[in-house]
């Protein structure tokens, strides 16, 4: 697997000081709202950095299921929907979101400025923290809730105040992403195997089971996976909608993609807006382009398959248990929901026999890497 | 043939592009001369060295290089640049991609050049006067979908004109392996024209 591609928009991003910051403050639940869920929370590094639940669950539950953050800096767009084009930018959205940790960029300022390792850390990277006095105890834009405790506390601040906590709160996020871009695998079965064929190595056969083989074949051939799950993460990065059936038929009317984009557009906080470090780069050209049509409702992004068997259940609300029903669901199409009569038609049923359902389900073993090393998957020392 | 050598076919047909651009920027007849010289020599390279390529390893293997995890695209094996007729047969669209051939699942432009079918031969642009006086400027727009799949791409590229008149369209991306429909709409005077061409990335 190929290093991350770089973060253009993050000047940051390979900075280690902003690693052991963004370290810090991924396992600090000190920035949430009730200074008890952090990010390590949800993204367990015990279980692939995730939860194992179908949706996560922090100050209350979501509607979406928790992905790994292992590998995530080779993605084009963050979360099922891509509402957000950049590690920082995603990590922008559950600190403060209501039902994730529920956190407001005010306290955050507070949180950073009354904790004395974090304080030195941050001011090292990014210079001085403003001042706190004069500053609410909690406060973050809710435009929809004019009566919002915290919006009008932040309607309070004048835009110079607003600024400078909106400056911490994106490097906070900068930080945060740049320790997720350490979160990297180890080699797995298939990438040896790859990697073998390259060298045209006879002994390529061997790092991949008979089974295995059999299911790469599959998954290449006749099951067509390869139309969207491809390259270094076995993922197109964009979005399909594969019409999995809901676990609840209160998150049938879940938009994905269509909600996703107008999000992203929305956002103070993407490739093209003043908090970018590459304002003009190809992320922010990308947004130029970006497609809003009714034909993306229900869409969802092809998730990365790497690691995939540690993070179960799946799909984006985790309405399927295992591997097993993910295969089932893509041979049948059993119970798929129709809910666009404008949407793609890339998938169709096949037959999969009990046998090949072991293949394949081999195969996707086979993309488990290496585990993240250690240091990262425990927090950091505090002197 | 093993990879490499399909990878060095693919690059020899590169120089004889490189070629082409220069007629395209200096002028019309010799360019277009050329071009079908070098379209046809490009089309026999790429047919030859892919024909070697599918002929070789066994379905895991070739295909565990096909979604490679190792690179983030492929090289598209379609055309990579072309001309075709409106349906009507009003206008011919002279197109290429750049880069080329159409990568996979990565950004693009295409860029165009119109010419009425049955005029001089002359090629379409700003400076266009091959038409009766007062006739309006043709227009293109450059998109394209998945027909099999009943999906566009997940883009809307941004349309711009060459300073030799020619057309291009940026932000062009192919997700998904497959064949693809581009699609060149031609309109003037109210009407509009469709030429299509189907190229095939990622397979
Ligand atoms: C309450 C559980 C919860 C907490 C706490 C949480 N996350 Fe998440 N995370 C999720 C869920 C659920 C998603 C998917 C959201 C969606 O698609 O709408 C997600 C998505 C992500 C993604 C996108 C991964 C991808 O492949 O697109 C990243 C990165 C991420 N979270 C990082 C963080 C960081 C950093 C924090 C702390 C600031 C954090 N998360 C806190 C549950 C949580
Ligand atoms: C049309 C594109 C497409 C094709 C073809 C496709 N997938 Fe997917 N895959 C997706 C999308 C999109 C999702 C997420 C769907 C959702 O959450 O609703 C997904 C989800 C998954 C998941 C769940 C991963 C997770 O972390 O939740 C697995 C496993 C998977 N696909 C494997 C396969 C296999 C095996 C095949 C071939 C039988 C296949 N896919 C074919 C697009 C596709």
């Amino acid at each position: 697997m190929p290093a991350p591609p770089a973060d253009e928009t993050n000047r940051v991003a390979d900075d280690p000081r902003a690693v052991r910051l963004g370290h810090l403050l991924f396992f600090d639940p000190g920035l949430s709202g009730a200074g008890d869920i952090s990010c390590a929370t949800c993204h367990d590094p015990e279980r692939a950095f995730t939860d194992g639940r179908p949706v996560g669950v922090g100050r209350g539950e979501g509607r979406r299921n928790t992905p790994t953050v292992i590998d995530s800096a080779h993605q084009r767009w963050f979360t099922w929907d891509g509402r957000a084009d950049s590690a920082w930018a995603q990590a922008t959205g559950p600190l403060e979101h209501p039902d994730e940790m529920a956190g407001s960029r005010v306290a955050i300022v507070r949180q950073l400025v009354g904790d004395p390792v974090l304080r030195a850390v941050y001011e090292d990277l990014f210079g001085p923290l403003p001042e706190v006095a004069g500053l609410p105890a909690a406060g973050r834009p809710v435009p929809a809730q004019p009566q919002h405790p915290h919006q009008r506390a932040w309607a309070g601040l004048d835009g110079d105040r607003r600024r400078q906590v909106d400056r911490v709160f994106v490097n906070v996020a900068k930080a945060l992403a740049a320790y997720q871009r350490r979160l990297v695998s180890g080699p797995s079965a298939f990438d040896d195997f790859v990697s073998a064929l390259r060298r045209e190595d006879a002994s390529a056969a061997r790092s991949l089971s008979a089974s295995a083989q059999r299911g790469l074949s599959l998954f290449l051939g006749r099951a067509g996976c390869r139309r969207c799950h491809f390259g270094p993460t076995l993922s197109d990065g964009e979005f399909h909608n594969t019409g999995a059936p809901p676990r609840r038929m209160a998150d049938a009317d879940d938009a994905g993609r269509y909600e996703g984009a107008r999000l992203l557009l929305a956002s103070p906080f993407h490739a093209a807006g003043e908090f970018s470090d590459d304002r003009d780069g190809a992320r922010a050209a990308t947004l130029r382009t970006l497609r809003q049509s009714p034909e993306t409702w229900g869409e969802f992004r092809t998730p990365s398959l790497r690691h995939v068997a540690l993070t179960a259940p799946y799909m984006h609300a985790g309405q399927l248990p295992d591997l097993r029903a993910v295969l089932r669901f893509y041979s049948t199409l059993e119970g798929a929901l129709a809910v666009n009569h404008h949407g793609e038609t890339v998938l169709t049923p096949f037959a999969l026999s009990d046998a090949e359902t072991d293949d394949l389900v081999a195969f996707l073993e086979s993309l488990t890497g290496g585990a993240v090393p250690n240091a990262w998957r425990t927090p950091p020392s505090r002197p | 043939m093993t990879p490499e050598t399909c990878t060095l076919a693919a690059g020899a047909g590169d120089g004889q592009r490189t070629g082409v651009r220069t007629g395209v920027r200096t002028w019309v007849r010799t360019w277009v001369r050329a071009w079908v010289r070098a379209g046809l020599l490009l089309a026999g390279l790429l047919l030859v060295s892919l024909a070697a390529c599918r002929g070789g390893p066994g379905p895991a293997r070739r295909g565990a290089t096909a979604i490679d995890p190792g690179s983030a695209t492929r090289g598209g094996t379609g055309a990579s640049e072309g001309e075709v007729s409106t349906a009507f047969g009003t206008w011919r669209v002279a197109w290429r991609s750049v880069p080329a051939p159409v990568p996979l699942n990565t950004p693009f432009a295409v860029e165009a050049w119109l010419r009425p079918a049955g005029g001089d031969g002359s090629w379409e642009g700003d400076t266009w006067d091959g038409g009766a006086a007062g006739d309006v400027q043709p227009s293109l727009v450059i998109d394209a979908g998945m027909p099999h799949h009943q999906h566009g791409m997940n883009r809307t590229p941004e349309l711009s004109r060459l300073p030799d008149g020619g057309f291009r369209a940026d932000g062009m991306l192919f997700h998904m392996p497959g064949a693809w429909t581009l699609v060149f709409d031609v309109s003037r005077g109210g009407i509009t024209e469709r030429a299509e061409v189907v190229l095939t990335v990622g397979e």
